[in-house]
């Protein structure tokens, strides 16, 4: 186990080291000069050479990536060439609105999607089954931005129910909840009908599986049986699934954060993209990244926990 | 599945007490303070570096400087300077400033000195983006504490608008020493708010200044909401969550202009919508394509769309700015002779053009007008879009690697829109056109209005001849606000509001 | 295996949900009279009625020959960025597992990359570099995609090597080339094509979000998240404007997930995607 996961870590840094080269590269590709952004209708030829040592882009592209990866390492992730504050601490701020919503969106749709997938493959092909099913259908194809806006007419701007705007006060959790719903709703929706459609088969299937014969043979109760032994093995795909849906989370997010007019690292980046602002874009794609190749490496360690039949090789 | 069902318990609970806490939170507090919605995050509130909309906002409210403009016009009145002089050779002017103006946050009185190191600062290209404002300023001397004195090397009649408008909000010597860099983000001012607290995404909070020499406003506290969507705003303002908003589209004007709930306050624009054409490369580099294209337009279908948030404007420049005309040529709505006139050039079996625009502040619903008009002329458009980076890298000289461009301008002096887009060496002469820089000139350094009058006639004909660009129109400068919203002070600059003369009725 | 998917529940509901966005976009030019360009500004924003049976939009223009002729270029981008993604994609994997070792460790680390990235983060990037536009959106989703189907191909790829009738074939003389074509590669085609109709409803999901946000394709051009994102600002004046759209959307996502769903018990019911 250690071994593997010392092994894990390392191919997570180069995984890393190769995204943040690759991040330097291409939004170096996108057309469109920094410092020409900055000065826009102000813009002189002096202007323009000044500016460009100011940001550091005169200097030669190795000598830039250079410089980058060093500071990278220190843990300095630069300076935003607009704001001229540092990146770190400019994602900090948006950090938290990102995080609070993947969490409660996570948890929501996995406490909901993991129910009604259990309901739906013991009470299979019942009235439930088909109701649970035919939700999680409609919640897995209706666009989450879509979704979105249909939530905020009706909740926030109809009924009143919810607020329109903010993302609430950080030190209320409550007030923070109540900022959160709708925008979880749209969010986590969908990966809540993921899990439950994954739910339902693999339970379905695991139920099939000799070994649950014998419990009920022994006596065990039926959701004895179901959690024991049918959730159980049902957990390496359910696992993985939400793993690769957190990571689809971080992506969704930035149309969520778009649709609620909601703080956010997904909207940051996507400024930072528009107006070319290197270190900042550097920044973000480093962190999600980061937050991706964790996941994946937790998910794969709660293989482990899951289903002792996995060993590490 | 029972920690499953303790999880859907927990989480039911929380949002619950969230809806209760939220509902009570609505109804504390807001006694005297006003919401207005701030378009997007602040970029810089370096007086230095200003420029992005809502950096203006902010500006606006917590710096002045020494003149400033009557709101709605373009006429200059003094401000931190009681009075001025200007000198015969229009190369000296003279400022005399109002006594005991205080720094906000405690930076002291505001002296000749701040004035001097204030414009040194703008013409320092390590700070400043904005040294092409203050190139002609050769030095500023400072007599007595209350006196400054510009020393020009030639006559620059913008002067003044610069120092009212584009620029020359006065900083505080002392307190860009101290704070650095943290400057753009803590800005130190003497107006008549100060600038409390900025949280990205969320809000930016200002506090009424009670030094202000014009009189403490009446309103204690300012929030701006950070709101991008232009229809969330609306929801909030609808919904009470917010005091009062800029309109910036058609359809959130459409919404809201005959609400009896909202009261619509409209101030003559100084935003100009144009359809720029490279003029340096064939088929555009003929003047009867360009010509062609102008009479293709359907201007009576441009003003369904402005619906009343713009007004149609032939010149180059908007109405309110010094020196408009409308007795420039036009090219009224005319299929036949748009075709005619693209025949003679030689281009009788139609046009492939390409039209450049981005999704920002409508450009592309323009664009896609013009192309929906021109095929009617047998000119077959294809808009391509990106991010206003990716414009700027294509519509810059000398590149100049696009066709047609739909673009905005917003200054309040006619040198502004004239010398950085039409003079033929200019960095952001993204048209390519060459043919005014003598009347540019001369406008810039008339040494009088009724002269500069006189060239700014001339050369609003000759661009609308020469038709380097198509004036679409200006755009009107609007906010709206809930009823009992009493005292809006709008300035020309859409989305801008002096906050100083607001009050709730009753208050 | 046709017989099988007719009998299966899923498929069939699938089948039918779909025929409603096939048949739109096939008879488009049937079924619709209004040119989905032509601006009226006279008629701008009116409400559903006989002569525009979803209304019309902040310019005049019908909103039912938008959708209509929206469901072509929605449904012809999410083609084609799956074919991008099936044949690069499949290439990819094909080429990682079948060579193994050097080309393995570096394809497999390209592989990585990409899939460290959400889709939709990833489409957000490249479009953001490569710029809007049709193609432009093409190529992002079709990259965004292509790590996973190489994945997948790699994996049967590995697993396919190792049975017997590849030996044979080598054993007979079959040169490397023709074993991964002839034998390899027709192996893992279920699994392929499983995931792609899988992976359909998410890329007209991901080609909308990308529209809606303003970087995707240019603003005339009709597809069904431009149209929903046109319509966002009137919201309240005329939300049949985004009505339509989003419930073409959802259908046709509905009516992808639930044909894969059949497809996946037909074809290779142990595939978990």
């Amino acid at each position: 186990m250690h071994a593997y996961l010392a092994r894990r870590l390392l191919g997570s840094v180069v995984t890393i080291w190769i995204i943040v080269s690759a991040s330097f590269l291409i939004i170096r590709l996108a057309p469109g000069d920094p410092a020409q952004i900055w000065l826009g209708d102000y813009a002189t030829p002096d202007l323009l050479q000044v500016t460009r040592a100011r940001m550091g882009l005169d200097r030669p592209l190795p000598v830039q990536y250079l410089t980058y990866l060093g500071s990278v390492m220190r843990g300095d992730l630069g300076e935003s060439l607009r704001s001229r504050k540092p990146v770190a601490g400019e994602i900090r701020d948006q950090l938290p609105y990102s995080l609070d919503l993947m969490v409660t969106s996570t948890l929501l749709s996995v406490a909901i999607g993991l129910t009604a997938g259990v309901i739906a493959a013991v009470k299979r092909n019942s009235m439930v089954d088909v109701l649970a099913m035919s939700v999680a259908l409609f919640f897995l194809s209706i666009p989450a931005f879509w979704l979105g806006l249909l939530l905020f007419i009706l909740f926030s701007a109809h009924l009143e129910w919810f607020p329109l705007i903010g993302a609430g006060n950080r030190a209320s959790p409550a007030n923070l909840a109540y900022h959160l719903v709708l925008p979880t709703l749209a969010l986590g929706s969908r990966i809540g009908a993921v899990v439950a459609r994954m739910t339902r088969s693999s339970v379905i299937e695991a139920l099939s599986e000799d070994f649950v014969r014998p419990a009920r043979a022994k006596g065990l109760s039926e959701p004895r049986v179901w959690v024991r032994h049918a959730l159980r093995n049902a957990a390496t795909p359910i696992l993985s699934i939400v793993g690769i849906q957190v990571n689809a989370l971080m992506g969704g997010s930035a149309v969520v954060e778009a649709v609620f007019s909601r703080p956010g690292v997904g909207n940051l980046l996507i400024v930072a993209i528009s107006t070319r602002d290197y270190p900042m874009v550097q920044g973000a794609i480093f962190l999600i990244a980061v937050g991706v190749v964790l996941v994946n490496l937790l998910t794969d360690v709660a293989y482990g926990l899951a289903d002792p039949r996995i060993r590490y090789a | 599945m029972r920690r499953t069902t303790v999880l859907v318990v927990l989480t039911a609970l929380l949002l619950a007490a969230g809806l209760w806490s939220g509902a009570s939170a609505q109804q504390a507090g807001r006694s005297n303070t006003l919401r207005f919605v701030l378009s997007q995050n602040l970029v810089t509130l370096d007086p230095a570096n200003l420029g992005f909309a809502a950096d203006r906002v902010v500006a606006q409210n917590v710096f002045s400087g020494l003149v400033t403009f009557k709101p709605g016009t373009a006429e200059v009145i003094p401000d931190l300077a009681t009075r001025y002089e200007v000198s015969p050779d229009g190369k000296t002017y003279t400022f005399y400033l109002r006594k005991g103006v205080k720094f906000h946050k405690g930076y002291g009185e505001l002296t000749s000195r701040d004035v001097k190191f204030t414009i040194e600062r703008y013409k320092d290209r390590t700070q400043s983006r904005l040294v092409a404002d203050y190139a002609p300023v050769e030095r500023v001397e400072t007599p007595d504490p209350y006196t400054a004195v510009f020393r020009l090397r030639t006559p620059f009649a913008p002067l003044l608008s610069t120092l009212g408008w584009q620029s020359g909000f006065i900083m505080s010597e002392k307190a860009v020493r101290e704070l650095g860099r943290a400057i753009t983000t803590n800005p130190v001012g003497t107006g008549p708010y100060v600038f409390e607290s900025y949280a990205p995404g969320n809000e930016v909070v200002l506090g009424a200044n009670r030094d202000y020499y014009g009189g403490g406003p009446r309103i204690e506290k300012v929030v701006l909401k950070i709101i991008p969507e232009e229809m969330v705003g609306i929801l909030a303002l609808q919904r009470g969550e917010v005091d009062m908003m800029p309109l910036r589209t058609v359809g959130a004007w459409k919404l809201l202009k005959s609400s009896p709930r909202f009261q619509v306050i409209e101030v003559p624009g100084i935003w100009m919508d144009y359809v720029m054409f490279n003029v340096t490369r064939p088929p555009l580099s003929d003047v009867r394509v360009r010509r062609a294209l102008a009479h293709a337009v359907d201007w009576k279908a441009m003003e369904e769309f402005y619906s009343g948030l713009a007004e149609l404007n032939p010149s180059f420049q908007p109405k309110t700015v010094f020196g408009w005309t409308k007795d420039v040529p036009t090219y009224p709505t005319d299929l036949n002779k748009a075709r005619a006139l693209l025949a003679e050039a030689g281009h009788a079996g139609g046009l492939a053009l390409e039209i450049q625009s981005r999704k920002e502040l409508m450009f592309d619903q323009l664009a896609v007008l013009v192309k929906d008009w021109w095929a009617k002329a047998g000119v077959q458009g294809t808009i391509l879009i990106t991010d206003a980076a990716g414009e700027l890298a294509k519509i810059n000289p000398p590149a100049r690697n696009y066709q047609v461009h739909v673009q905005g301008l917003s200054r309040l002096d006619p040198d502004h829109y004239y010398a950085p887009f039409l003079r033929s060496d200019s960095t952001t002469n993204y048209m390519g056109y060459a043919g005014a820089d003598d009347l540019i000139d001369a406008q810039r350094t008339a040494p009088d209005a009724k002269t500069r009058r006189q060239v700014l006639l001339q050369l609003q004909r000759k661009i609308a001849e020469d038709l380097p660009v198509i004036s679409l129109g200006t755009r009107k400068s609007l906010v709206v606000a809930r009823q009992g919203v009493a005292g809006i002070t709008a300035i020309s600059y859409a989305g801008v509001v002096i906050f100083r003369t607001a009050h709730f009725a009753g208050n | 295996m046709i017989r099988r998917l007719l009998r299966n529940r899923s498929a069939v509901v699938g089948m039918a949900l779909l025929s409603i966005p096939m048949l739109a976009a096939a008879l488009t030019p049937v079924l619709t009279t209004a040119n989905p360009y032509t601006t009226n500004m006279t008629r701008q924003l009116t409400p559903p009625g006989r002569q525009h049976p979803f209304g019309t939009d902040q310019f005049g223009r019908d909103v039912y020959s938008r959708v209509l002729w929206g469901s072509r270029t929605s449904l012809a981008v999410a083609a084609a960025s799956l074919l991008l993604a099936l044949t690069s994609g499949t290439l990819m994997g094909a080429a990682a597992g079948y060579f193994g070792g050097m080309v393995d460790d570096s394809l497999n680390r390209v592989i990585d990359l990409l899939m460290a990235f959400p889709m939709m983060m990833l489409a957000i990037i490249a479009v953001g570099v490569l710029g809007a536009g049709l193609l432009n959106v093409i190529v992002a989703l079709g990259v965004s995609m292509l790590p996973r189907f190489a994945r997948v191909v790699r994996g049967e790829v590995l697993a396919i090597k190792a049975r017997h009738f590849v030996e044979a074939a080598r054993a007979v003389g079959a040169g490397e080339g023709r074993i991964l074509w002839r034998h390899i590669l027709p192996n893992s085609f279920n699994p392929l094509i499983v995931m792609a109709t899988v992976y359909m409803p998410y890329t007209i999901l991901v080609e909308s979000s990308l529209s809606f946000l303003g970087i995707g394709v240019s603003p005339d051009v009709p597809t069904w998240g431009l149209i929903i994102a046109d319509g966002r600002g009137f919201i309240q004046l005329a939300p049949w404007i985004s009505t339509f759209p989003g419930i073409a959307i959802t259908v046709t996502s509905m009516g992808f997930n639930l044909f894969g769903d059949g497809l996946r018990d037909a074809l290779d019911p142990r595939l978990k995607i």
